[in-house]
């Protein structure tokens, strides 16, 4: 097998043999495929699986369809959940805005993520803050450099240094709108950008950034870094990797304790803000639709909100706390943040927060 | 004795008890007990003396075995731990064979796993597909496309949008 160790180099060498069939190996029946990559030890190497998706369409394809049912895993979901959808489960953290934390933080360091969380749903506006870069071939490398980027990203960042600005959330969009233009146009020859440039600038505390108005789009790129905080969209979670049901059951009131949730092990991914320390879990509830939680969330007929499911399409999910479903003792913090938060989607996808119980008397 | 025919017409006496490491087989004589001459029509001389290679030597290890535990029991008042020691060096003994056997190159092994699949042998489909995982393990996209001489299929679009997804798997 001379492809087995050839690298992917363009001497002639490789230039024949990429002409050559694939090996045979990648020609193997699905089914056998399928046995071949369970095998890989993803729980010690959570790049694997998703490294192997971008391989070629087959593999994608293979890992994306649902999980077949002789598949041996660590639980066994409803044939519909997609292999690739239990695995960023297990390692992908939801990120303090699928957690639902910016939502409720209305008095804290967050500010305006209540009046801006749910427009997170909205296609249209995000896009001038990110233009597309000009050659395709670039496009990997800027998508890779600000991976998990958006313009809540950049509003919520923005919020914590200057409320007045981004209290008006049309305003700072038509701002971000204009500000796309005066790329291909030097800043300093339009008079209307750089009043806004500098606007910007005193509002974010970094006037060492308003000399470089030629490139207004490395210097905001270097602000969002200066202010960076930590991340807020779903990411590589810390802690460990796994999923059980006793953390699920200690989650849930006891009368729900014939439900099979199950969630990361404590404390999953801890992110230290500035005011408390939130441990975030995900976790997916087995047979969903039977569980209890389900009916009595049905049943109640509300505590639906706006917030995006960090591990499928749903863009509406439950807050299990104000439909009583959260262990009785879990109660406020004197703000009246919850010391646990915790939301599930239409297909049983949790995510939520721990926050450090509060210390009376 | 059994005979197994390959697709390519080499013909391969065996003892039934090596046979019958392939569940297929084994149904086979469960089904019809006068067949003596099996003819396997997607498996070729040289991967079916490979398999009949794996087989025989996990019979004979597995008779070595329940032979060394009777004559423990013969001989009466054996220490325990005698044939449970025995029993640990064997095992060990043959996942080493294993791991030599299945030392092989990619072509081989595709055919191994087909052959082993088709047989329905599975401590030698395990054995095959782990290795062929083992193969993939720890590599990147760019090397898993190297290595099985994969095309790169996606449109460069797509290929970001993929890395965008799980921007971590990538760094």
């Amino acid at each position: 097998m001379t492809t087995a160790t050839s690298p992917p180099l363009p001497n002639p060498s490789t230039a024949t043999s990429s002409v050559d069939p694939p090996s045979l190996i990648y020609l193997l029946p699905e089914d056998l495929l399928l046995k071949i990559l369970t095998l890989l030890p993803s729980a010690t190497d959570p790049r694997q699986l998703p490294r192997l998706s971008g391989v070629s369409r087959r593999l994608r394809h293979l890992l994306r369809s649902p999980l077949p049912s002789s598949l041996p895993l660590p639980l066994s979901p409803s044939p519909s959940v997609p292999y690739h959808t239990l695995h960023k489960l297990t390692v992908c953290c939801p990120g303090l805005l699928h957690a639902g934390v910016l939502l409720h933080n209305q008095s804290s360091d967050f500010g305006l993520s209540l009046d801006i969380g749910p427009d997170l749903s909205l296609p249209s506006p995000p896009l001038p803050s990110l233009p597309p870069p000009p050659h395709t071939n670039t496009a990997v490398a800027t998508v890779t450099s600000t991976p998990t980027w958006s313009l809540f990203d950049d509003l919520y960042l923005d919020s914590s240094y200057d409320m007045s600005e981004t209290q008006d959330y049309a305003a700072h969009i038509s701002d971000s709108a204009n500000l796309t233009p005066s790329e291909t146009i030097p800043a300093d020859t339009d008079p209307v950008d750089s009043t806004k440039e500098q606007l910007d600038c005193s509002s974010s505390n970094q006037p060492q950034n308003c000399t470089d108005t030629s490139s207004p789009k490395r210097r905001k790129k270097h602000g969002r870094r200066k202010r960076w905080m930590g991340p807020t969209s779903s990411h590589l979670a810390t802690g460990n990797w796994s999923l059980s049901r006793e953390q699920g059951s200690k989650l849930l009131a006891s009368r729900f304790r014939g439900d099979s949730l199950y969630i990361c092990d404590w404390p999953g991914c801890v992110h230290q803000e500035e005011k408390r320390k939130y441990m975030l879990f995900r976790g997916v509830f087995e047979d969903f639709k039977k569980s209890r939680v389900w009916k009595t969330i049905g049943d109640s007929k509300r505590g639906k909100i706006k917030l995006n499911c960090a591990y499928c399409t749903c863009n509406e999910m439950w807050d299990l706390h104000s439909a009583f479903c959260l262990r009785g003792f879990i109660g406020f913090h004197e703000d009246g943040e919850p010391v646990v938060r915790a939301f599930v989607c239409d297909n049983g996808h949790v995510s939520g927060a721990w926050t450090e119980r509060p210390m009376y008397g | 004795m059994i005979t197994l025919t390959s697709s390519d017409g080499v013909q391969f006496d065996v003892r039934e008890a090596v046979a019958k490491e392939s569940q297929i087989i084994r149904d086979m004589i469960q089904d019809d007990c006068v067949i003596t001459n099996i003819p396997l029509a997607n498996v070729n001389h040289k991967i079916l003396s490979i398999v009949l290679e794996y087989c025989q030597m996990h019979v004979d290890k597995t008779e070595m075995e329940v032979n060394a535990s009777k004559h423990q029991t013969t001989t009466g008042e054996g220490s325990s731990s005698v044939p449970v020691a025995l029993k640990v060096s064997s095992n060990k003994n043959l996942n080493d064979w294993d791991k030599e056997f299945i030392n092989v190159d990619l072509d081989t092994l595709y055919d191994l796993i087909l052959a082993a699949n088709y047989l329905n042998i599975s401590g030698l489909l395990n054995l095959t597909t782990q290795a062929a995982a083992d193969i993939i393990k720890g590599k990147t996209t760019e090397e898993i496309r190297a290595t099985f001489n994969i095309k790169n299929d996606f449109t460069p679009e797509e290929e970001a949008a993929i890395r965008k997804e799980n921007p971590w798997a990538f760094e």
